[in-house]
Formats: structure tokens, sequence, C-alpha cells
């Protein structure tokens, strides 16, 4: 409860400085101001779905249901957030690059991770049976996971408009900036985690309900 | 181990060609999609999106095809027999890998041609171009081959599989389009060298990926 509440008021306090304490910057004016909500939430929901990852690997290998709560849970929240992270980059390049959608290698490579997990909950929902569901869903999350490299990558590997912000050799922002970055990263993911926290904790009500029942 | 692998693709083959039901309605699905798309695209147009087609035609068939190869066991009932069979899940992958491989060769070498004769198409490097399908068809049919049976117990199974493979399988999709055109226009093999190294590439860890799951996925 404390972790949510805290990853609020940080939130709350990073977008305050990023909406209305930072200046304009030089090229972008006050378009970039969306950088410090767009990217953290990608940041979140690449987290999200490497937990999701990793608790997928765990429960086939230790066949524990609250493994699959939890990787299920989390490819959930992660979806939230990547689709969110799509909707203010399509904002933002109609903004910068002049169209809502230009098929940029990140926003392609982004829209087949949103597929990925779009399908994960399909499959889980075309399941009945709680074990196959759990099974089948953990296996297509092993798989899926490389549209996260990918799409991570993919401003490297092709030509694209997107801007790689943080190299090998340094962050390109000015310190004052990484400060309000940081912030709300630390904010979202607090925020996650509280979020991923209480959604497990309904998954394990509501199968003691279905044993009482 | 490779006598079962060579078991399992050859009995699915035997019964295969008993009936001819999966390869003929794959090759006469491949037929529409490429009538189809001869007749809603102009032919001023051809030349630039006819690779894309080209792959998109092997794509559907696939899409619908591959999965049969588990599919067709739980309809018939044998899918038990398969799973107490001694022989081990990554074996009966591996044999149903083969087999849809052969079943793909055979229908790339009615479907390629037709298609390049129904579209009127010009190619420069034919043997590229018929390489990189049936590369692409390798990393496809390997991706397809350890995902339909995830599907095996879900409802409304065959539109399932499509929306689940697809995200997976993109890096080979786009790859082999670009390699493909490339091809088309008359590229080298050297031209393609980056394409070819990433579908060979993606293959082998969903490869790895697969002998790794595959006993998960099978289990009852």
């Amino acid at each position: 409860m404390l972790v949510s509440i805290i990853g609020f008021v940080l939130a709350i306090f990073a977008a305050y400085r990023a909406l209305l304490v930072l200046g304009p910057e030089r090229t972008l004016g006050d378009s970039y101001r969306i950088f410090f909500f767009h990217t953290p939430a990608a940041i979140i929901s690449f987290l999200g779905f490497t937990f999701t990852l990793i608790f997928s690997i765990l429960y086939l290998a230790k066949r524990n249901v609250v493994y699959d709560y939890v990787s299920s849970s989390s490819a959930k929240l992660g979806l939230v957030f990547i689709t969110s992270a799509l909707f203010m980059g399509s904002i933002w390049s109609k903004l910068a690059w002049g169209a809502y959608w230009n098929w940029d290698p990140r926003q392609t490579t982004v829209l087949i991770l949103w597929f990925v997990y779009a399908a994960y909950f399909a499959l889980r929902s075309a399941i009945e049976e709680f074990e196959a569901k759990a099974r089948s869903s953990a296996i297509l999350a092993i798989f899926g996971y490389v549209a996260v490299p990918l799409s991570y990558l993919s401003t490297r590997i092709w030509y694209s408009l997107h801007p790689v912000v943080i190299r090998t050799s340094g962050i390109q922002l000015e310190p004052n900036m990484i400060q309000v970055f940081v912030t709300m990263i630390i904010a979202l993911t607090l925020i996650f985690g509280s979020l991923l926290w209480i959604d497990v904790q309904i998954k394990k009500l509501e199968s003691r309900i279905q044993e009482v029942v | 181990m490779m006598q079962d692998i060579f078991e399992i693709a050859f009995k699915d083959l035997k019964i295969e060609f008993r009936t001819k039901n999966t390869i003929t309605f794959m090759i006469l699905f491949g037929l529409i999609t490429s009538m189809m798309f001869s007749i809603s695209v102009p032919l001023s147009a051809v030349r630039d999106v006819a690779p894309g087609l080209l792959w998109l035609v092997f794509l559907f068939v696939g899409l619908l095809g591959f999965s049969r190869a588990f599919l067709r066991e739980l309809e018939m009932g044998t899918l038990d027999g398969l799973k107490i069979a001694p022989v081990s899940p990554a074996d009966i992958l591996l044999g149903k890998i083969i087999y849809n491989l052969v079943l793909v060769l055979i229908i790339e070498l009615i479907v390629f041609p037709l298609f390049i004769g129904l579209f009127d198409l010009r190619v420069e490097n034919l043997f590229l171009a018929f390489g990189v399908i049936t590369l692409g068809n390798v990393g496809f049919v390997v991706v397809s081959s350890s995902l339909s049976p995830l599907v095996l117990k879900a409802k409304s199974r065959e539109l399932l599989i499509p929306i689940i493979l697809f995200p997976v399988i993109y890096p080979i999709i786009s790859s082999t389009i670009s390699a493909l055109s490339t091809a088309i226009k008359g590229g080298g093999l050297m031209d393609t060298s980056q394409e070819i190294v990433l579908i060979l590439s993606f293959t082998i860890i969903m490869l790895t990926v697969s002998l790794l799951t595959f006993d998960h996925a099978l289990e009852d």
C-alpha cells in the first residue's frame, strides 16, 4: 500500500517537473516533454515482459500456480504500459516526424511486441482447463519474448528516425532532465510493483473462492 | 533417435499420401490466393508488390496447413498413442518438422512457377529466390510445428494459430520479403547475406527453444 502511494506521489512530482519546471528544448520545443512519460512507460513494459519470461520458465520447471499468476499479471501490466507508450509515441511522432504512424522500425517492432502479448491473452482465454492454460501460455511467453530484444535493438539494427537516448557512451540529456527521467522510472517501477502484487493477491483470493465453492 | 524421427515423418507422409487431403487443400488454397492477388493488383504495380505477395501466399498456406500435423492426430484420436509411444518428445517434434518440410517443398515446386506465370514476373535470380523462400519456410515450419501443440486444448484452434504464430515469426517474414525482392531484382547471394544470416540464426534459436520446451507442450 505504502509503496503504491510513494509511487504515485513520485510520479506526480516528476510529471510536475517535466511539464512545468523544465524549460523548452532547443529543437523540439515543448513536445519533448512527452519523453518523460513515453520512454519510462516503454521501459516498464519491457520490465514486465521480462518478469513474464522469468516466471513462465519457473512455472514450467516448478509447476507452482503462483508463478503463473505472477507471469500473467505482469504480462497484463506490460501490455497496458506498452499500449500507452505506443499511443504517446504516435502522438509524438505526429509532432516530430509529421505522421502518427510511419512504419519506423521502432514502431513496427513495438507493434509486433504488442501482438505477441495480445496473442498470449487470446490463447489464455481460449483454454478452459487451468493447467493446460498456464502451461501453453508459459511456452508462448518464452517464444514471444524474442520480440522484446528485437524492439529494443530495432533502432540500432535498422535505419530508424527514433532517437537513441541511452548509449554506452552516456546519456544524451541535460543533468536536470536525467533527474526527472530517473524519478519517473522509479515512480513507475513502484506503481508496477504494487499493481503486480495486488493483482496476484486477487488471483490467489479468486482461486480460494473457487476451492470453497 | 534418427530412426525414430524418420519413422514419425514417414508415418505422417504415408497417412497424408493415402488421402492427399492436406496437401491438395494447401495447393488449392495457394492457387486461390495467388489468383486473388493477381486480380486485385494493377499491372503497373506488379513488380513492386509481387515479392511480398509471393511470400504472403506461402505464409497463408503455411498458417493453415502446418498445424494439421498435430491437429490430425487429435482428430483421429491418435495423439495419446503418440504420447505413450517409446519416442522422446524431441523426436516427435523433429519428425513433424521433416514431414511439414516435405509438404512445403512439394507445394513450392507447384505454386512458385504458377505464381511467376500468373504475374508474368521476370525473376533475375531464380535459384536465389527459390532458396530464400525455402529458407524462410524452414524457419516458419520450425516455429509453427512447435507452437501448434499449444492450441490443442483451446477453443477455435484454427483461428488462434495465425494469431499466436504471426508475431513470433515476424523477423522471418520481414527478412524473407526483403531478401526475396533483392533476388527478384537481380541481387546475388552476397546482397542478401544479412537477411539469410538473420533467418538462419532466428531459426536455430527457435529450434533450441522448441526442443527445450517441447516435452511440456505435449504433456497431458
